[in-house]
This record gives C-alpha cells, sequence and structure tokens, in this order.
C-alpha cells in the first residue's frame, strides 16, 4: 500500500497536494496560510482563526455547529497557529473517517470539505465584522490562554527566552502578537486582517488519507480559484545573528526548580547535519548531556537540545536546582566544547543516526505526519522523500558535525529562578 | 483459556483482527500485524501500579502493606542492568525505549522502525532482570525527589491531587504516582526486590506488540527469551472506602492567573465489562450536562464564568469510579452550584436524545481513530487484557447503550452527596 502523492497549482500561489495511502481509516483536510509576521497583524489573524472554525453563516450557533460535526462521527475542524522563520502559520484543518465507515451511508469527506469552506469563506458576520459574540468568546479565550502560559513552567521559560534570542526579529513577537494587541482588537478589524490574510498569503492544501479524494478536491479547486489573490512575497528562513555580547536574563518566581534556557547561534547552513549536531549533543537518551550533566553528574532534572532550522538556533532547556545553576551552565556549554572538538565516539554518531532516521521512517505512519512531512519540505526548500532523508543522513560525516558544532556562538541566557532558596554555589 | 492456544480478535465491519496467546511461561501475549505501517510498538506491562500498595501471595499468610511509589521507583530502576544502561542497548537497535508507572499499571515500550525483534529481545531481557544495590537505590531517591518536585509546580496537575485527596478517604488512588519524600526515603533495595518478584510474575504480566511485526516471530522470540513462571497465586486489595467524600471542600494556592477547579462525583466502582457500560454512561452522562454542545456550557462559556477550555473525563479503576469536571474559574462555588443544578434539571426534564444519537455516533468515531495509528492499537490491547475485555467490545457496549441506560445511571455517577470540589488559588 505506497503512498500516492499528486501536486498542483490551483491559484496564484495556491498549492493543492494529494497524499493518499489505503492503510488509513480516516481522511485529512489541512489548509495553511503562510503570512509575513507582524505586531500588529498577529492578534487579528490568531483570533480570526478560531473565530471561524467555530461557527459559520449557515451554522452560526456554536453547539450546532458542533452538533453537526458529531453526526459527522465526531469529525472536527480546528485551527491551529505557528512560526517558522519570520512568517506565521495559520492552519485550518478537518478530519472524519472514512466514507466506507460510516454507518448510514453519509459523505463525510464532502460534507466535510464544503463545512470547512464555509467556515474559511462564509464566516458568520454582523456590522462588517464577525459576530460580536463568538468573536469575544474567542478573544477571552486567548486572553486567557496568555494568562494562563505562567502555570506551566518550562513552557513559559521558553515564551520568555525566545524573546531575548530574537530580539528586534518578527519571530520574538509571539504567534498573538502582545496581550495589548489582543485586547484592542475589534471585530471589524479582525475581518478585514483576515480578509488580507486570504489576499496575500501563500496558501498550501493538503487532502490525506485512506479514502477517495475527487470530489474533496473539486470542492477546494473551485471555492480557492474564485478569490481574488495577491499573494506577497514570504521570507521563510531567516537566520538569526548572535549578539555582540551574551545577555542573561533573569526572572523570579514562586517555583520549585529553575528553569534554564541557553541559546547559540549559527550561520553553518547544512540543516541535516545541525539536527544531527544538536541530536549527539542532547537530542537522546544518550546524548551528551543526558548522559554528562543530567546522569553522571546529577545537575539537572532534565536537560536536552533543540536545533531551530528556520532560524539558525540551538537552545538547551533545563531543569536545574538554584544551588546547581551556574555549575549547570558551565557544564553544558563544557559539553558544547566537547562536540565541537570532535570529544564524540563513532557509536555516539552512528546511534544517533539511528535514532533521527527511526523518527524519519515512521513520518507516512499518521495522517498528520504525512502532511507535516510534506509541507516541511516545501518550508525547507527540499523534496525529499523518507528515503532520500535517511540516505542523506547516513552520509553525514563526523567532520561534518564538528564544523557545526564550532560554529555556534553564545547569545543568550534566560532563568527562570525560584524566589528564595539556596543560592548559587 | 489453555496454555499455548492461538485466538483471533476480530471485528468484521472494520475488517480488523488481532492474536491472543497465553504462552507457557505464564505471559499473556496479544500481537496486531498491521500492513502498510513502518513501526512497531512493544509493550511489556505489568498488573502493578501506584495503587497495589496491599497484597498477599500463596506464600504469606496474612496482606502486607508496602511505602507508597514503590512501582514507580521500580520502573525507574529496571533501566539500569548490572553491566550497562537500557538506553544504550536500544541506541544499538534504534529503537526508542519509555516506561510509565500509572495508578494500576507498569508498562516499559518501544517504538521503532527497523530490527524489532532485536528491541523486543532487550525488552523482554531487562524487564526480567532487577539489579538494585543500596548505591543504586539511594541515588534514584534523589532523582524522584526532584521528580516529585516538579510535579509540585504543574497546577493542573496538582488540582487533580487535590481532587482525589478531598474524594478518597482510604484508598490509595489519592497518593501520587511517584509517591512521596516520605514514603520513597523508606523504600531499600529489599522491599524492592520483594515487590518485585511479586508483581512482576509472568502470570501477571502481558506483552502487546502492534504495527509492523509478525506473530510467529514475537512467539518465537518469546519461547527465547521468557522463563517459565510459577503462579503464585497473587491477590491485591484496598483498604475499605466509604460511598461519601473525605472533604466536600479542598484547595492550595499557587502561582497561577485564574483559579483552577475541579469537580469530582464518587460512585460504585465496577469491573470487566460492567465497568466498560458504567465509563460509557459517566461519558454520556457529563458530555450531555456539561460538554461543549450543552446548554451549561454555552451559557456558562459566554457570561465569561467558565473558561471555554473546561474538560470532562471519567477517571476509574479497581476500587474507584468518578466523574470530573475541570476547568477555569473566577468563581468556581458558583459553577460547581450551577452543574448540581444541572443534575437536578436532568432528572427532571430528562435528557436530550437527539444529543445522545450525536454524541453516539461520535463516540465511534473516535473508535475508528484509534484504529489509524500503531501506538493506539498496542496500547488498547493492553487496557483491553487488564480490565478482561476485548478492544472491540467497547464498540459493541456502545451500539447497544440506549438513552434509559445512562438515565438509570443518574443517581449513582453523579450524585451531589458525594461530591468534591477541589481549587487552585492563585497567591494574592
Amino acid at each position: 500500500m505506497p503512498l500516492i502523492r499528486n501536486r498542483k497549482e490551483i491559484g496564484k500561489s495556491i498549492m493543492l497536494t494529494t497524499l493518499s495511502d489505503k492503510k488509513f481509516k480516516t481522511n485529512m483536510i489541512s489548509v495553511r496560510f503562510v503570512t509575513k509576521h507582524t505586531e500588529d497583524t498577529a492578534a487579528a489573524k490568531t483570533v480570526a482563526s478560531s473565530v471561524v472554525v467555530s461557527t459559520n453563516e449557515k451554522y452560526p450557533v456554536k453547539s450546532d455547529f458542533t452538533m453537526k460535526l458529531g453526526s459527522l462521527y465526531g469529525a472536527t475542524i480546528s485551527s491551529n497557529r505557528s512560526k517558522y522563520g519570520d512568517s506565521l502559520i495559520i492552519e485550518f484543518s478537518a478530519n472524519g473517517i472514512l466514507d466506507s465507515l460510516a454507518l448510514d451511508g453519509e459523505k463525510v469527506l464532502s460534507e466535510l470539505t464544503s463545512m470547512l469552506c464555509d467556515c474559511i469563506f462564509r464566516p458568520y458576520l454582523k456590522n462588517g465584522g464577525f459576530d460580536e459574540n463568538e468573536f469575544n468568546v474567542r478573544k477571552k479565550e486567548l486572553l486567557d490562554t496568555i494568562d494562563a502560559e505562567i502555570n506551566e513552567k518550562r513552557r513559559y521559560a521558553m515564551t520568555r527566552a525566545v524573546r531575548t534570542v530574537y530580539e528586534n526579529e518578527p519571530a520574538a513577537i509571539p504567534y498573538y502578537g502582545s496581550r495589548e494587541s489582543v485586547e484592542s482588537l475589534t471585530p471589524q478589524k479582525a475581518y478585514e486582517t483576515y480578509l488580507e490574510m486570504l489576499k496575500k498569503a501563500h496558501i498550501e492544501i493538503f487532502i490525506a488519507g485512506g479514502g477517495d479524494f475527487s470530489e474533496a478536491a473539486e470542492i477546494l479547486t473551485g471555492e480557492f480559484s474564485k478569490i481574488k489573490r495577491e499573494p506577497e512575497e514570504i521570507v521563510l528562513r531567516a537566520i538569526s545573528k548572535p549578539k555582540p555580547e551574551l545577555k542573561v536574563v533573569t526572572e523570579q518566581l514562586e517555583v520549585n526548580q529553575c528553569v534554564m534556557v541557553m541559546a547559540f547561534k549559527s550561520e553553518y547552513q547544512e540543516t541535516d547535519v545541525n539536527k544531527i549536531m544538536s541530536a549527539v549533543y542532547g537530542g537522546t537518551p544518550f546524548s551528551k548531556l543526558f548522559a554528562n550533566v543530567r546522569e553522571k553528574l546529577s545537575l539537572c532534572y532534565f536537560c536536552y537540545s533543540g536545533f531551530w532550522e528556520d532560524k539558525g538556533t540551538l537552545l538547551v532547556i533545563s531543569g536545574v536546582d538554584k544551588k546547581n545553576i551556574s555549575l549547570a551552565r558551565e557544564e553544558i556549554s563544557n559539553q558544547l566544547s566537547a562536540m565541537a572538538n570532535g570529544d564524540f565516539t563513532d557509536d555516539d554518531l552512528e546511534n544517533t543516526k539511528r535514532s533521527i532516521n527511526g523518527d524519519v521512517r515512521s513520518s507516512y505512519d499518521t495522517v498528520e505526519d504525512v502532511v507535516s512531512w510534506f509541507f516541511n519540505q516545501w518550508l525547507r526548500g527540499t523534496n525529499m522523500t523518507v528515503e532520500e532523508r535517511i540516505s542523506r543522513n547516513n552520509s553525514i560525516t563526523r567532520e561534518e558535525v564538528t564544523e557545526a558544532a564550532k560554529s555556534l556562538k553564545p547569545d543568550s541566557i534566560y532563568i527562570l529562578e525560584s524566589r528564595g532558596g539556596e543560592e548559587n554555589a | 483459556m489453555p496454555e499455548n492456544k492461538v485466538e483471533i480478535i476480530k471485528n468484521e465491519r472494520l475488517g480488523e483482527s488481532y492474536i491472543h496467546k497465553k504462552h507457557k511461561s505464564g505471559l499473556d501475549i496479544y500481537v496486531w500485524e498491521m500492513e502498510g505501517f513502518t513501526m512497531t510498538n512493544a509493550l511489556f506491562g505489568t498488573k502493578y501500579g501506584s495503587v497495589n500498595t496491599r497484597f498477599k501471595t500463596n506464600k504469606d499468610s496474612d496482606f502486607a502493606d508496602v511505602p507508597a511509589g514503590i512501582a514507580h521507583f521500580l520502573e525507574h530502576k529496571l533501566f539500569e542492568n548490572e553491566d550497562c544502561d537500557v538506553f544504550e542497548l536500544y541506541a544499538k537497535t534504534g529503537a526508542d525505549g519509555n516506561a510509565y508507572t500509572s495508578f494500576e499499571q507498569t508498562v516499559y515500550l518501544f517504538n521503532c522502525s527497523e530490527n524489532y525483534t532485536e528491541s523486543l529481545k532487550i525488552l523482554l531481557d531487562f524487564v526480567q532482570k532487577p539489579y538494585f544495590t543500596k548505591a543504586t537505590v539511594d541515588k534514584e531517591q534523589g532523582i524522584i525527589g526532584q521528580e516529585i518536585k516538579m510535579c509540585e509546580d504543574s497546577p493542573s496537575r496538582q488540582c487533580f491531587f487535590k481532587l482525589l485527596e478531598g474524594m478518597f478517604v482510604n484508598h490509595p488512588v489519592k497518593i501520587d504516582i511517584a509517591g512521596t519524600v516520605e514514603s520513597i526515603a523508606q523504600i531499600d533495595a529489599d522491599l524492592l526486590y520483594r515487590c518485585y518478584n511479586t508483581f512482576y510474575n509472568l502470570n501477571n504480566m502481558v506483552l502487546c506488540v502492534a504495527g509492523n511485526c509478525k506473530a510467529e516471530e514475537v512467539f518465537k522470540i518469546c519461547d527465547e527469551c521468557l522463563r517459565q513462571a510459577e503462579d503464585i497465586g497473587l491477590q491485591t486489595e484496598f483498604p475499605s472506602e466509604p460511598d461519601s467524600v473525605a472533604q466536600k471542600y479542598i484547595s492550595r494556592k499557587m502561582q497561577v492567573s485564574k483559579p483552577l477547579f475541579s469537580i469530582g462525583f464518587k460512585a460504585k466502582p465496577e469491573s470487566g465489562i460492567k465497568m466498560l457500560r458504567k465509563e460509557l454512561c459517566s461519558m454520556f452522562l457529563l458530555e450531555l450536562l456539561y460538554g461543549k454542545t450543552s446548554p451549561f456550557y454555552k451559557n456558562l462559556t459566554e457570561s465569561g464564568l467558565l473558561n471555554v477550555n473546561s474538560s470532562i473525563e471519567t477517571f476509574n479503576g479497581n476500587g474507584f469510579f468518578t466523574s470530573i469536571l475541570s476547568g477555569e474559574s473566577e468563581d468556581p462555588k458558583k459553577v460547581c452550584e450551577l452543574a448540581v443544578e444541572e443534575i437536578d434539571k436532568a432528572k427532571k426534564n430528562g435528557l436530550d436524545q437527539k444529543r445522545f444519537e450525536q454524541l453516539k455516533k461520535a463516540t465511534y468515531g473516535m473508535f475508528i481513530r484509534g484504529f489509524n495509528s500503531v501506538e493506539s492499537c498496542a496500547s488498547n490491547m493492553l487496557s483491553a487484557h487488564f480490565t478482561g475485555t476485548t478492544v472491540f467490545d467497547y464498540s459493541n457496549e456502545l451500539a447497544k447503550i440506549s438513552l434509559d441506560d445512562v438515565k438509570s445511571t443518574i443517581d449513582d455517577i453523579l450524585n451531589p452527596e458525594n461530591m468534591t470540589l477541589a481549587v487552585i488559588e492563585p497567591i494574592e
């Protein structure tokens, strides 16, 4: 049961990709708007994206909308926001079971596709903007989410760290802009920005799963070819430059454990090498950070790294007792120097490649992962299959990995510190 | 079922099936061969979770109590062999290994997309080979102490455990899975060996493998790697638990933006198919009364009293059955009051047939989605085994259930007399 892939342009800068694999018992439609990320449009795009998947002209009452999805066997329509480089990606998606598994012969995929298009193109409007009731509920939901960021300490620390790491770059702006911009947003302004997005964004559409896509593809093509388009230029990769001097930011909160985020930046461009370098350093349970900083020296409760290819940044996230902060910081840096000096075994490298290749190989095992795989190919400007990526990974040499580690420069450190407790040793 | 006999458990409509074998060693083995998938997921689990702190075997004259947190402690320790670390072994086969301890199970697992037979040998081997010394136990006490502290920083987790503390008088489900700093201080190597030898007996365990695998290969490896286990007549029991809750209101202060709350209703526990049916009834009641299509949800979210991310959950197991509504609100007591009013209304006016039918379809759809993923097929086999059901019983029971069935359980499942409100309040 191989994956069958098709891709075509159905409008100005609008691509439709179909990914068919009969092993799946569901279908998914994903529509991704890739847009310029700016302080004054982010809040509007974010709130609008949650309003349009809550109701539409046909189902203006939220509970009726949800009931309709329920009767389509618990199908879902949802939206999601993410950042890549200096862009903001707004995704609308729908998920449902195969028509062949519907108990009463419903055409689940076609109905769901039409419903998603109703959301995107015919939202429930009043007075030249989104309906105020639903708009206010979604706005409050977002404000609550922003206020609740502090509840999950690791995520909170990451959000705060990113503001310092990408100071004065669009990537520093949260996906929602700022609390103030969300608060001052009106239903009219949000709708206006949303229409701009339909006109200007680059649009990637996917239909994936185990069903027959012909009707759904026809519906989507018909709807999307009708939009008036003026696509703008999108910057996908926006490598961030290291700061001339290391910046350290400390924030105090009532917590038991401190969270430390260390950022290093690199202009080394080989994405696959950077990923492997980061994984040898701190991306697996046998990595240098895990084996040394956590296990051997017991300096951190958790300690791992990740490489942000879109910004050329390596982030190291650790959970530390207050008294161990300086020691942990020193040891994390020592381990990175060791990487740059080639102080890792061939086994470390081979095992890491095996682990990464394992993840890569499973990229066609869920409908969502198949879509992500091919969307990421577009983001990275590549067109690799799983097999091609594995063979690229296998060709990476220790010299390349060392070179990638050498090119990293310290940028900043963010510490979420517990109030009181023992001071640095 | 007789030893070594193979049975096929199937569902015609879905065209899905999996294989069960009672291995001669005492172990139950389940294999789900999934064509077209590249991943293999294997779970090796024991029916031993944080709640199993009182037990006896054929060799004991009476039940013995042990400190909380041993199941989780054992899980941490088994990853260390005498000569090496399990992760180093998996690193060579490319598997991604992990483990978790829940209230009722401890499970060791791996995911991989190549060499699954080699990884399976590693899994079966290390779980059967415990190795603890005073030094390694002492070190682990520090690590787990840190883990307990980290969990204390999570308000949603704290809210859940406060709720359990408020609902249960004696049942050990009220204690965090990792135990407490005090209880783990009492753990030593002897205690670990004793619990290991009791609960890691193959007669108390299960192996589930799903995805890119062949049943014959799995059975062959089991023949090679499993040692015959003597049935030791393991029995577990729980302290007697009243129907009523320990505390009607319970709270603590933390650094949160807005109060977090959980409202829990305590009901009589069940087992097997009866528990499955009761779970479905609880899920339907919670959805009909408080779910996203309910008038309650609409009114409270629109008035701003309830955050839109509120959630409902049935949390049940051996000796406990609870139905929970959680969320964020400036006034949790008011939400609680309105939630109780909703129960009275449902009893007086009945439940919404149309919404029930729609919820039934939605639940069927959710069930179907489970077959899309290797991991969920493996974990569904494991939970079905531990509850004495099959993966497909769920959809069979779902098809049978009527709105009258659901309505008849309301006095037991949502009894305001047996209700606790737990709140995490912001620090002023």
